[in-house]
């Protein structure tokens, strides 16, 4: 019974590694960041956030294979949303992304870096760990300032 | 029911694109065969009507990317319309309302191409 005063137990949701549960994942986060608390543009943007970590992980960690699974994890801790993504796909470092450059996306046809883009926009945190041959992405979203914020932050 | 439609139609030279539904890593490629399709037919003034769509991730802000420079190196450009709050605020996100005109109407973002051309103006 040992709760240790802390967050509430976690959602999971484990699903195929599909671009066509992408929908679904959106829907999911939407809807859990309202029952957390954020109003409906602030959870729109968290699962857009949600979203593009997935892709990254279909596209980038999995290669398209569309044979794997991706488990979220989404916890509301009180004062933090945070939203984990699990996948056992190839490691990837997304920092190694540049960063992004507007007019270099118009110039050199750049299309690659906008998902984790918006991701760091959004989010408050956005963290990437190795664990146990797991690629774990953590998205954390204070709530006391959520609301507060322009739509670019 | 469908994801994402993407109906298209020309307006005195101007190709209007018309996505319905939400445009993710799953749908982009219909859309991104819209706005490829208008480009092989050398149709390069074209306006997306945002009206009917109800979301837009990075993939499809990517497809726009990876299309402009053939479009306005061929003297047109891409420009949207009908913008909904959501779509509106991820475009300001991203910092794309400095990169593509947008206006609150369809009939507003076709004269902003300037004078018809030819027949059906």
């Amino acid at each position: 019974m040992a709760l240790r005063g802390r967050s509430k137990p976690a959602l999971v949701l484990s699903l195929p590694s599909e671009t066509r549960y992408l929908g679904l994942v959106r829907e999911v986060t939407k809807k859990l960041a309202e029952v957390a608390g954020f109003t409906e543009p602030v959870a729109e943007r968290l699962s857009l956030a949600v979203d593009e970590a997935a892709t990254n992980v279909l596209e980038h960690a999995y290669k398209g294979a569309t044979d794997r699974e991706v488990e979220l994890r989404f916890e509301d801790r009180g004062p933090d949303f945070r939203v984990e993504l699990v996948d056992t796909g190839q490691m990837v470092d997304p920092r190694a992304v540049p960063q992004v450059d507007l007019d270099k996306f118009v110039t050199e046809r750049r299309t690659g870096g906008l998902g984790m883009h918006l991701m760091e926009k959004i989010m408050d945190s956005v963290t990437f760990r190795r664990s146990a041959r797991r690629n774990v992405c953590a998205l954390v979203k204070h709530k006391d300032k959520a609301d507060e914020e322009s739509p670019g932050r | 029911m469908s994801e994402l439609t993407v109906e298209s139609r020309d307006v005195g030279g101007v190709v209007l694109l018309y996505p319905k539904g939400f445009i993710n890593a799953h749908t982009v490629r219909l859309f991104e065969g819209a706005l490829q399709k208008a480009i092989s037919l050398k149709q390069f003034k074209i306006v997306v009507n945002c009206s009917g769509l109800s979301y837009i991730a990075s993939a499809g802000l990517g497809a726009m990317m990876g299309a402009i420079e053939e479009i306005r190196s061929n003297g047109g450009d891409l420009r949207l319309a009908s913008l909904n709050e959501t779509v509106q605020n991820i475009f300001d996100i991203l910092g794309f309302n400095h990169l593509y005109r947008t206006y609150a109407s369809e009939a507003e973002a076709i004269a902003s191409f300037g004078p018809a051309q030819g027949a059906g103006a």
